[in-house]
C-alpha cells in the first residue's frame, strides 16, 4: 500500500489537475469570502453603521475559521467532485489502467492510493486556503484599523478539520463517479448536476414537501453545510454564504460525510475490483 | 524501499511459470477463449502466435489478472494471476503501451517503479537498455510510435522481473530496432527469464521462441515446438528445376502421386516427398529425357505452418 501511495502521490503531484483546481479554489474563497464582501462593505452607505460592523466582523481575523470554511458546503463541494473525477477518470482515456494495475499492488490498493492521493492533494489545498484567509483577514483588519485577534487554535484546527473532511468526501465521491463512468465528461456532467441541481432541488422542495425533509438530510451538501453551520458560519437564511443550513446537528453531519466517503471509496474499489480492463 | 524480485519467490523450483488448464472466457455472448491449456517451464521463451481475434491479448490479460477466466485454472509462478506476489515478478507490455501523455517518459517509468518500490536508479538502467536514455526527459505526448514502444518495453523490464509478457514488442520499431529488440528477448532468454511473446512477424518468433502456441477463435490449434511444428507434414519441400516441365511433372506423379506434384506455373516442380526418394527421381527423369537443372531442398518455416494450420482450422469451422 505504502509503494501504491508512493506511486500515486508522485503522479498527482505532476499532474495540473491540483494545482489548477486548488489554485481555482484559492481564488473563489479570496474573492467570494472576502474580496466581494469587502467591496461591498466599502462601499455601504456609512451612515449604515450596524450593517458595516456585522459585514466587517465577518472579514476580520476572529472569524476567520467560519469565514474561510463557509463556501465549502456548495462551491468548495463542487470543485473538489471535480477534483476526484480527475484523479481516476483520465485513467480511462489515456489507457493507463493496464500499466497502472500490473506492477504489484492489487486492485483495491491502488484504487485506495489514488483516493488517499486525492485528500493529501485536498489537505494541502485546504491548509493553502486557510492560509490565504487569514493572510486576506489580517491585510483586511490593518487596513481597517481592526485588532489582529485570532480564533483559539483548537476553532482553527476544527475549521481546518471540517474542510478538509468536506472536501475529502466530494473529492471521494467524484474519484467514484470517474471509475463508474469510465472516464471524465460523463462522470463531470452527473456530478455537477447532481451537486448544483439535484440536491438544491431537493433541499428546496423539502421545505414544502415535508416527505422529502429525511432526504434532505441525508445529501452530501446538507451535511456539509450543517457541518459549516456548526462551526460557527452564518447560515444562509441568516444571510450567510448559500448551502449553509443548520438541518443537522455537527455529529450528525459528519457522520453523514463519513457514510458518504466511505461508500463511495468502496464503490470505486468494487467497481476496478471486478470489471475486466481490456 | 526497494523489492527483491527473487526474495518474492518462494515457489518450488519446478513450479511452472505460466499454468493455464481449460480456461474459458466471453465478452458478453462473444466467446474470446475455449478451454485453453498452456505450460510455459521457467527460462523457457515461449511464442503466442494466432491472426487477429484468435484470443492472444485475452489470454495474455488474464495471466496478469487484468481480466478474469470464466472458467477453468491459472496459476503464474504457481500463484494466482493478479495477485500482488505474481505481478511482481511479471513485467509486461500488452498491446500499445499507454502512459501520462504530458509527463516525460522518465517520469512515467518513476511512478510505475515506485508502484514496485523501485529506487529511480532502476529507472536509468531500462531507460539505457531501450536506448531512450537521451530523450527519456521530453513529453511522452510527443513520442513516435516506435519511442512509445520503447518505453514500454522500459516500463516491463522494471525490477528485472523473471516472467516477461510482451505483446507485439516490435511494433511501430525501425529495423534497427526490430534487431535490437529481438537480440534483447533472446539475451533475456539466455540469462533464464522466461518470456511469453506474441507476435505476427512469426520469422522472429521462429528465431527467437522454443515453444510456441497457435490460437485460432479462442481455441488451441498447436502446442509443439518450433523444431516439431516445422517438421511437421509437408515439412520439406523439394524443389526440382527441369525442362521440358510437362513431361517432368508426368513422370515425378507416375512415382509419388498426382496430389505430391501440385501444378505450378513456371518451370520448378515443388515436391513434397521425402528427400531420400530424390535421387531416384532424378534418375528417372534423365532417363526419360527431361534435363534437370537444380534440385533444391526447402524447409517449411513457422510461417508456413501457421497459414497450414489456420487455414485448415477455418476450413473445418466451415465444413
Amino acid at each position: 500500500m505504502i509503494a501504491a501511495l508512493n506511486a500515486e502521490t508522485l503522479l498527482l503531484r505532476h499532474r495540473l489537475a491540483p494545482l489548477v483546481v486548488g489554485g481555482s479554489w484559492i481564488a473563489l474563497v479570496l474573492a467570494f469570502a472576502f474580496g466581494v464582501p469587502y467591496i461591498v462593505y466599502s462601499t455601504l452607505d456609512p451612515d449604515a453603521t450596524a450593517d458595516r460592523a456585522d459585514l466587517l466582523e465577518t472579514l476580520v481575523p476572529a472569524a476567520v475559521d467560519s469565514t474561510s470554511v463557509s463556501s465549502y458546503p456548495m462551491f468548495g463541494g463542487a470543485i473538489m467532485l471535480i477534483l476526484g473525477v480527475l484523479v481516476t477518470g483520465p485513467e480511462y482515456r489515456w489507457g493507463t489502467w493496464t500499466a497502472r494495475l500490473s506492477q504489484g499492488p492489487g486492485r483495491a490498493q491502488v484504487v485506495l492510493a489514488k483516493i488517499a492521493a486525492g485528500v493529501l492533494a485536498v489537505i494541502a489545498i485546504a491548509v493553502a486556503a486557510a492560509v490565504t484567509s487569514a493572510v486576506a483577514s489580517a491585510v483586511i483588519a490593518s487596513v481597517e484599523g481592526e485588532p489582529l485577534n485570532w480564533p483559539a487554535p483548537v476553532e482553527m484546527l476544527a475549521s481546518l478539520g471540517g474542510a478538509v473532511l468536506i472536501s475529502a468526501t466530494w473529492m471521494s465521491v467524484g474519484a467514484a463517479l470517474g471509475v463508474l463512468f469510465r472516464g471524465t465528461s460523463v462522470a463531470l456532467a452527473v456530478g455537477l448536476v447532481w451537486t448544483l441541481g439535484l440536491e438544491n432541488a431537493i433541499a428546496g422542495l423539502a421545505g414544502v414537501i415535508g416527505a422529502l425533509e429525511p432526504v434532505r438530510a441525508v445529501l452530501l451538501g446538507t451535511a456539509s453545510g450543517s457541518l459549516v453551520a456548526g462551526l460557527g458560519a452564518p447560515t444562509q437564511g441568516d444571510g450567510g454564504t448559500p448551502g449553509v443550513v443548520d438541518h443537522l446537528t455537527p455529529a450528525a453531519a459528519c457522520a453523514v460525510l463519513a457514510v458518504y466517503l466511505v461508500a463511495s471509496t468502496v464503490l470505486a474499489v468494487a467497481l476496478v475490483r471486478r470489471r475486466d480492463i481490456t | 524501499m526497494s523489492i527483491d524480485v527473487g526474495a518474492l519467490a518462494p515457489s518450488p523450483p519446478d513450479t511452472p511459470a505460466v499454468h493455464v488448464a481449460g480456461v474459458s472466457k466471453s465478452f458478453g455472448t462473444l466467446p474470446a477463449l475455449s478451454d485453453v491449456d498452456l505450460r510455459v517451464q521457467r527460462g523457457q521463451v515461449y511464442g503466442v502466435l494466432g491472426p487477429n481475434g484468435a484470443g492472444k491479448t485475452t489470454l495474455l490479460r488474464i495471466l496478469l489478472g487484468l481480466v478474469h477466466a470464466d472458467t477453468g485454472t491459472v496459476r503464474v509462478s504457481g500463484r494466482h494471476p493478479g495477485a500482488p506476489e505474481a505481478l511482481r515478478g511479471i513485467g509486461a507490455l500488452i498491446e500499445t503501451p499507454a502512459f501520462v501523455p504530458h509527463l516525460s517518459g522518465r517520469t512515467n517509468l518513476r511512478v510505475l517503479a515506485r508502484a514496485r518500490g523501485l529506487p529511480d536508479s532502476e529507472v536509468q538502467r531500462v531507460l539505457e537498455i531501450v536506448q531512450l536514455d537521451g530523450r527519456a526527459d521530453d513529453r511522452y505526448g510527443g513520442y513516435s510510435l516506435g519511442m512509445g514502444q520503447r518505453l514500454g518495453v522500459a516500463a516491463a523490464l522494471l525490477g528485472r522481473p523473471p516472467l516477461l509478457v510482451l505483446d507485439e514488442p516490435t511494433n511501430g520499431l525501425d529495423p534497427d530496432g526490430v534487431v535490437q529488440m529481438r537480440e534483447l528477448v533472446r539475451n533475456l532468454g539466455t540469462d533464464g527469464t522466461t518470456v511469453l511473446l506474441s507476435s505476427h512477424i512469426l520469422g522472429e518468433v521462429q528465431q527467437i521462441c522454443e515453444r510456441v502456441v497457435v490460437l485460432d477463435r479462442g481455441r488451441t490449434i498447436a502446442d509443439d515446438t518450433v523444431e516439431n511444428l516445422r517438421a511437421g507434414p509437408g515439412a520439406l519441400t523439394v524443389e526440382l528445376r527441369a525442362d521440358p516441365p510437362a513431361p517432368a511433372r508426368t513422370i515425378a506423379r507416375s512415382r509419388f502421386g498426382e496430389a505430391t506434384v501440385p501444378e505450378s506455373d513456371d518451370a520448378t516442380l515443388r515436391l513434397h516427398v521425402d528427400p531420400g526418394d530424390v535421387p531416384a527421381l532424378v534418375r528417372a527423369l534423365v532417363e526419360g529425357g527431361v534435363d534437370v537443372h537444380e534440385v533444391r531442398h526447402e524447409r517449411q518455416s513457422l510461417e508456413d505452418v501457421f497459414f497450414e494450420l489456420t487455414r485448415h482450422d477455418a476450413a473445418e469451422v466451415r465444413s
